[in-house]
């Protein structure tokens, strides 16, 4: 079974919550104790909004403030549906829930122009790269029904949109609150003729297959003799050596979920053992090329901690297994939520190669050296030699 | 979560100590299958009394029907992170068991009183999972996040898991409650002259306390005839099975604001 990230966003009540409480719903997921207590909520009806800001906070304020996880199942998927809150101040965890998805539904409010907010949320997918994005046009019952309304909020996103070449996008007119175009389709709106989001979200093919990618193997660790890691792309075959720097990797003893294997699929974790134990590191990435030695990068970042005045300061730059100081001279002033572009200079290389910074699979996250907040993440654009 | 830790590490040996927290109102059934988890994969285990923790702290056993001391869990585990100067604790805590839980993260740092605060969370942007701490700080970890009740059932049939005899369906001696509920009988339950203790075939979907864990009806004996029943069944796991949660929507937050896992 396949499972995919869907996360929505959008500007506060646009109606997120209650569009994944719908999908919820008409999809048979609500267990009727829930359901019930939802009912109840609602005064008779379910208030779908309160599946998901699971939060007293939320509740009391009527928002949601950070990312709320559900689950539904159809016949071939899993889905994980990552319901990020809308509210500015709140955009750093609109971004954490964004990072690993690969659908995002967007949604736009039909009764309403396009908003500062709903730009910046469409801003972030266009830096994150997310593959699929989904707007739904929302609330098309408080409109008539009105197609000539669905075309002026296209227009109006269009203008602003600067999607790439591997983004897809997929136009559709919802009313979250009534069950229109969510599961079922609609019979409001016999002038458009395409999917349903549910309909959407299932035509989505797989992910491409990273099987075929060069086999690359990160060490997560050392510890009593062994090496564990991850394949984070490619087939791992033990008979193909693997390089780094100068040296070659010969894998003499391989695991995987115990098991002694000659091969490893992408995501496997594997645990090695051999005589080149002691060459190997915690951070480090082996390839079928060897990865490039970065010392100095440019990142763009969505900035997670508090505001930072400009001025020279160092934090511990996190990517994947690999820890390393990162000194940031920031020429301005860096507010929380800001997306800001910046210069890294790392205490010791890191291991990168040019197809996953084109590919924007090269993230980081910045960690205060004192609390050990986790203040900013980013992606790395591009290495400075 | 053990069979996973073996795999992960596997063919060298689970490298850290289980730890149980024991309310000592735990099914004989639980702790027999925990001395053999333990004996048969040559782990070792830590166990630390909640009944202590209370006595130390001088907190009263409740005086109630079910006198539940699972909000207390807390204070032990907090004790023996500090005694035993734990940094991370992992457990199988998963997202869609509550909407608390929903909320929080695989890697939910706890402050130096192993204080949860929801409000202000490490971002875990690509699933990249910040564990550093101070000393005195802890984080509780949570591999089994995003996996639901049916993913976890389906995972032990594929890996052929040994589980409790609890969860799958046996004769047992339940007190019925007014909304059908049926709670084991056992010698912490406080009868009261109208209760009506009923032989029933249940088995357990959660395995919590005597006290406030709820049995459900049920006839499946075998892990497929679990699965199929779950396919079926309309409740949540947690408002079948749990007392603690029916009391308050914000329940498992609160809990986890005092320390609790």
């Amino acid at each position: 079974m396949r499972i995919l990230k869907v996360f929505t966003c959008g500007n506060v009540d646009d109606g997120k919550s209650t569009l994944l409480g719908r999908l919820l719903l008409d999809s048979d997921s609500i267990s009727v104790d829930i359901l019930h207590q939802l009912t109840e909520q609602g005064g008779g009806v379910p208030n779908l909004a309160l599946l998901t800001d699971g939060l007293r906070a939320e509740r009391s304020m009527g928002i949601t403030i950070d990312v709320a996880y559900k689950f539904f199942t159809t016949k071939h998927t899993k889905y994980i549906l990552v319901d990020t809150p809308g509210h500015q101040e709140y955009t750093r965890n609109m971004y954490a829930g964004a990072s690993e998805c690969e659908v995002a539904i967007v949604l736009i409010d039909a009764l309403k122009s396009i908003e500062a907010q709903t730009r910046k949320h469409l801003e972030i997918m266009e830096t994150l790269g997310i593959k699929h994005l989904i707007i739904a046009v929302n609330k098309m019952d408080a409109v008539g029904f009105e197609h000539a309304v669905f075309l002026e909020r296209q227009t109006e996103v269009n203008a602003v949109l600067n999607l790439a070449e591997n983004q897809r996008l997929h136009w559709i007119p919802i009313s979250a609150l009534a069950g229109e175009n969510v599961v079922e389709s609609t019979q409001a709106m016999p002038w458009y003729t395409g999917p349903t989001i549910l309909e959407c979200l299932e035509s989505i093919p797989p992910m491409i297959d990273t099987h075929s990618a060069l086999p690359l193997l990160e060490i997560q660790g050392i510890y009593e003799g062994a090496a564990y890691g991850k394949v984070l792309q490619g087939t791992l075959d033990v008979k193909s050596a693997l390089y780094r720097e100068t040296q070659s990797l010969e894998i003499e003893e391989c695991y995987v979920n115990g098991i002694p294997s000659t091969v490893a699929a992408p995501g496997d974790q594997v645990t090695l053992l051999g005589s080149y134990i002691q060459m190997l590191a915690r951070g480090q990435q082996w390839g079928e090329e060897a990865p490039l030695q970065c010392t100095e990068c440019t990142v763009e970042l969505c900035w997670m901690g508090d505001a930072m005045e400009p001025g020279t300061m160092e934090f511990i730059l996190r990517r994947g297994a690999a820890e390393r100081i990162a000194r940031v001279d920031l020429p301005t002033r860096i507010n929380p939520n800001d997306i800001q572009q910046i210069t890294l200079n790392l205490s010791a290389p890191i291991d990168v190669f040019t197809e996953r910074i084109q590919a924007k699979k090269e993230r980081i996250i910045l960690i205060d050296k004192t609390t050990n907040a986790t203040v900013a993440a980013g992606i790395i654009k591009q290495i400075n030699q | 979560m053990v069979h996973l830790a073996r795999l992960a590490f596997a063919p060298n040996p689970i490298p850290f100590t289980l730890l149980h927290i024991d309310t000592g109102h735990n099914f004989t059934e639980t702790l027999t299958f925990r001395d053999e988890l333990v004996k048969t994969m040559g782990l070792s285990i830590e166990v630390r009394s909640v009944v202590e923790a209370m006595r130390k702290r001088e907190i009263p056993e409740p005086k109630v029907k079910f006198p539940s001391r699972n909000a207390m869990q807390s204070f032990a585990l907090l004790d023996a992170i500090q005694e035993l100067n734990i940094d991370a604790c992992i457990g199988g805590g998963r997202r869609d068991e509550d909407k608390a839980r929903a909320k929080e993260r695989i890697f939910s740092f706890r402050d130096h009183e192993g204080t949860w605060n929801p409000l202000s969370q490490r971002p875990e942007p690509w699933n990249m999972l910040n564990g550093r701490i101070n000393p005195g700080e802890n984080v509780r970890v949570f591999p089994l996040s995003n996996w639901t009740e049916l993913d976890v059932w389906n995972y032990i049939q594929r890996e052929q898991i040994a589980l409790p005899s609890l969860y799958f369906t046996h004769e047992r001696l339940c007190v019925e409650l007014p909304d059908g509920a049926l709670m084991a009988y056992n010698p912490y339950v406080r009868l009261e002259s109208t209760d009506v203790l009923v032989e029933r075939k249940v088995r357990f979907r959660t395995i919590g306390d005597m006290t406030c864990t709820a049995a459900i009806p049920s006839m499946a004996g075998s892990v497929e005839e679990v699965i199929t029943e779950l396919n079926q069944t309309q409740l949540s796991e947690r408002g079948a099975t749990r007392l603690d949660d029916r009391i308050s929507e914000a329940g498992m937050e609160d809990r986890k604001r005092q320390g609790y896992f």
